[in-house]
């Protein structure tokens, strides 16, 4: 019950703003701007009129978005994977960075819709070529985190580590990633949200998923289905990144503990 | 824009970005009317277009003069983003007349998204302009040979996916027959080569570049039969512009038609207009076939795209396409 | 270490050789039809029509007009979200109550919004900033957020303990100390920032800046090639602002980088 009540608390907001769009675009009344009622009844009817055995989903809601959640997270472990790997690489060796350096910031200042034909000329449509849209479009902010996090480890944390005789492995598990934590755990949540906005951008192209859907929607100015797929993605990235947050408070408060006690 | 205005927009810009986004309110732009000669309501005219081969009568109209000799003036004419964002261009004043596909236009009045008024013809798809193409020795012979395929068309629920839908049913296949795919013509090319989709629906110069460079073979043309000479797309103004200015809708009209026969007539004024506005070299549009610009709005032929839209559930009931027809004090 | 000749000391010289290498696994990708030329450019053909833009009369105003609405969209960027930032990680209930808001605004697209925007501001240069403002705040926000997370918490208790009130230690030891995480989070931004620009300029139509020099060059049968080279201007534009924020960082956070010995 006390539980329920902070919940309520914590989500009061949603209430007023509801409320205060539906006032304005009523106000407005423009096509382009139908008010909330209007898109979440058209929400209903598309998405959520189905029976109760596949939890009120339409066949058009369970053959669109499953997929499109799947290549999401495919894309942004991936991305997390590889970008703190060579995040963390790069933050601890100046000679890799002086490399790879140039690469890298020109390779993320690519507009990622300009490279999707590059994508679809390797790997055809497709699931695959979807996840490395995303995993390339969100890549960066987890290797730039992890990279100055791994930069800017306390030098008395290295010099307790060569003190203790840690191995390498020790000295990268034990000093260096988490003092970086909590810069990666920050590239990490900007990235989920962009991950979301790529493969909104890979489905453009595709057959089937909610950028797909999107874009019917844009092309047919069905305009309430087209905000309907905005709040789609909206609440999706709500949601993920509420499970991120509860994943990282636990990591985290792993972390800070770890840090009060050093080595 | 000059420098010194955008130096003054700065601080502009800076307060507006911030106050805008939860309040959403709409803007409008401003007329720059004055009194002239002509007796025209609005003088300067932003007019919005596609780089496509049908737009060349507005870069003739205004390399050779004819928009001036109506009192108009017209610098240069904004390229638009195709679909919902060029509409709400128009819909929000940022263009006066916008030149927009039939399907678009029609879309946008029959669901009430805009109240716009067709005040010209651009294009009326002729033999030759646009084709159907596969891979070089690929088993497509025909439309017959489309069941199971994928399609790719520049943008779903417009004109090329519509004249599929009445191609496939004239050769008695179905909707579900084929799956589309939505792709950017310069992108085809290589999309047919690289097997990314089996037929593309590609307009010229892109269908004689894909056949000279990769051998890709032309099946068939989307447009003849029941959609031969059908409208591809017009100017457009919004009724309330219309309703304001019918003097310079008059002009507009005026020039437009004068620089459409100019195109009609001497092909070689086409080509030369083309390198001002796309990226469509003279060697690449002397190949082309064109042949489509139009002086007139056919009632007949748009209430026919209109039927068509109905049919394959683009709208959701009958639509009478003549009511959207400009019919202003054209003297 | 003394095994490393000391040209590699040098940035410019790791650098070159990083982007030459690159440079020669791409053009072999494409020649060993890994990406099938048919579909993309080679990379030399890329750079090639790259180079050559620079002679088209229209390109070079058009990387201008990029810049300028990119520059300005950042400003206006740091403008709302450090003190956006400063005020939601220094005051965690509000942070909390507008976070469903924030968190639902986040992953929407601006690809989705830019029809909508198009409605909504009578002028491109304006509707360019406001895009890029509502994509690139994200980036500045959360780092500030974070950064401020991280403040040692007894300095603050020091600075409190000698009476100090709560602008003052935001001020003298919060905004210090979480600096360097707000410049990341600016870093992140300007590319974000970069794209928005582009983006915009595409899809919400209007004849200034590469994104709608992009839009002509849909035109043509070459049209890939030219959208391709003029997509590498952008790469290149990336690559000198972030070298500029990377440069203005290291004079600023001096003291920060000595701090924390900086990866020797």
């Amino acid at each position: 019950m006390r539980k329920f009540s902070a919940a309520v608390l914590r989500l009061w907001v949603v209430p007023v703003v509801l409320a205060v769009w539906e006032l304005s675009t009523r106000a407005m009344e423009q096509p382009f701007f139908p008010p909330p009622s209007k898109i979440l009844a058209t929400m209903g009817e598309l998405w959520f009129s189905g029976s109760p055995a596949t939890l009120f989903l339409t066949d058009e809601a369970l053959g669109n978005f499953p997929h499109s959640v799947g290549r999401l997270l495919a894309g942004w472990v991936l991305s997390g994977v590889l970008g703190m790997t060579f995040g963390v690489a790069i933050g601890r060796s100046p000679l890799l960075y002086r490399f790879v350096d140039p690469i890298i910031q020109f390779g993320r200042a690519l507009p990622p819709p300009a490279l999707l034909p590059m994508f679809l000329a390797i790997f055809n449509t497709g699931t695959k070529m979807q996840v490395v849209t995303i995993t390339f479009g969100v890549i960066w902010p987890v290797i730039f985190n992890a990279a100055d996090g791994a930069r800017h480890v306390d030098p008395l944390h290295l010099e307790t580590a060569r003190v203790f005789r840690f191995s390498r492995a020790q000295r990268l598990f034990r000093v260096i990633l988490p003092s970086a934590l909590p810069k990666i755990f920050a590239g990490l949540r900007l990235s989920l949200s962009l991950a979301l906005i790529l493969m909104v951008i890979a489905e453009f192209f595709s057959t089937e998923g909610i950028g797909y859907q999107l874009r019917l929607a844009q092309r047919g100015f069905q305009l309430p289905t087209m905000w309907g797929t905005v709040i789609i993605v909206g609440v999706l990235g709500y949601l993920l990144n509420q499970l991120f947050l509860l994943a990282e408070r636990r990591a985290l408060v792993w972390h800070s503990s770890a840090r009060r006690n050093p080595a | 824009m000059s420098g010194l205005r955008r130096r003054l927009r700065v601080s502009a810009v800076l307060l507006t970005a911030t106050a805008l986004f939860a309040a959403g309110c709409g803007g409008g732009g401003s007329d720059k009317s004055s009194a002239n000669a002509g007796g025209l309501e609005k003088t300067e005219l932003n007019i919005g277009m596609l780089p496509l081969p049908e737009t060349a009568p507005i870069q003739i109209a205004i390399d050779k003069g004819f928009f001036k000799a109506e009192g108009l003036t017209v610098t240069k004419p904004t390229i638009i983003a195709g679909g919902a964002a060029g509409m709400a261009d128009l819909l929000s004043g940022k263009l006066d007349v916008m030149h927009s596909n039939y399907v678009s236009a029609i879309t946008t009045a029959a669901t009430g998204v805009g109240k716009i008024k067709v005040v010209g013809e651009a294009w009326t798809a002729k033999p030759g302009n646009f084709a159907l193409m596969v891979k070089k020795g690929s088993p497509i012979k025909s439309v017959a040979d489309f069941k199971g395929k994928t399609v790719a068309v520049n943008t779903f629920k417009n004109v090329a996916e519509l004249a599929m839908l009445s191609l496939l049913k004239t050769n008695g296949l179905t909707p579900e027959d084929v799956t589309f795919k939505e792709m950017p013509f310069p992108q085809m090319q290589g999309g047919l080569a690289t097997n990314q989709m089996d037929v593309a629906f590609m307009p010229e110069p892109f269908y004689q570049t894909a056949a000279s460079k990769d051998g890709a073979v032309l099946v068939a043309e989307p447009f003849a039969g029941p959609t031969a000479d059908f409208p591809i797309a017009g100017y457009l103004v919004t009724e309330d512009f219309a309703k304001k200015n019918p003097k310079t809708v008059a002009a507009f009209q005026r020039a437009l038609v004068k620089a459409t026969e100019v195109a009609i007539s001497n092909s070689a004024e086409v080509e030369a207009a083309l390198p001002k506005y796309t990226k469509i070299d003279r060697a690449t549009a002397e190949l082309m076939v064109l042949g489509g610009f139009s002086t007139t709005v056919n009632a007949t032929r748009l209430q026919r795209v209109a039927d068509l839209m109905t049919d394959f559930k683009y709208l959701p009931s009958k639509f009478d396409a003549s009511s959207m027809i400009y019919s202003g004090s054209a003297s | 270490m003394r095994l490393i000749p000391r040209a590699l000391n040098s940035a410019l010289v790791c650098g070159v050789i990083g982007v030459v290498v690159f440079l020669c696994l791409a053009e072999a990708a494409g020649r060993l039809g890994i990406i099938p030329t048919a579909a993309f450019p080679l990379t030399s053909t890329v750079l090639v029509t790259a180079v050559k833009l620079t002679a088209d009369p229209d390109f070079l105003p058009d990387v201008a007009d990029t810049f300028i609405g990119w520059a300005l969209g950042l400003v206006a960027t740091v403008v709302v979200a450090v003190p956006l930032g400063l005020l939601l990680g220094s005051v965690p209930p509000i942070e909390r109550a507008l976070r469903p808001v924030t968190e639902f605004l986040r992953p929407i697209p601006s690809v989705a919004l830019i029809p909508l925007a198009a409605f909504v501001f009578a002028d491109r240069l304006e509707m360019k900033v406001a895009m890029i403002v509502y994509a690139s705040t994200w980036p500045i926000l959360i780092n500030t957020i974070y950064g401020l997370r991280d403040v040692d918490p007894v300095a603050k208790e020091t600075l409190r303990s000698f009476g100090f009130g709560p602008l003052a230690v935001l001020l003298r030891v919060s905004l210090p100390s979480a600096a360097p995480f707000i410049a990341t989070g600016i870093r992140v931004a300007a590319s974000v920032a970069l794209i928005l620009a582009v983006s915009t300029e595409l899809l919400g139509g209007g004849s200034d800046g590469i994104g709608s020099f992009i839009a002509v060059a849909e035109s043509s049968p070459e049209g890939l090639t030219l959208i391709v080279a003029a997509t590498v201007w952008a790469g290149l534009l990336g690559l000198l602002t972030n070298g500029a924020f990377v440069w203005a960082e290291r004079r600023i956070f001096r003291w920060h980088t000595t701090k924390t010995g900086a990866a020797q």
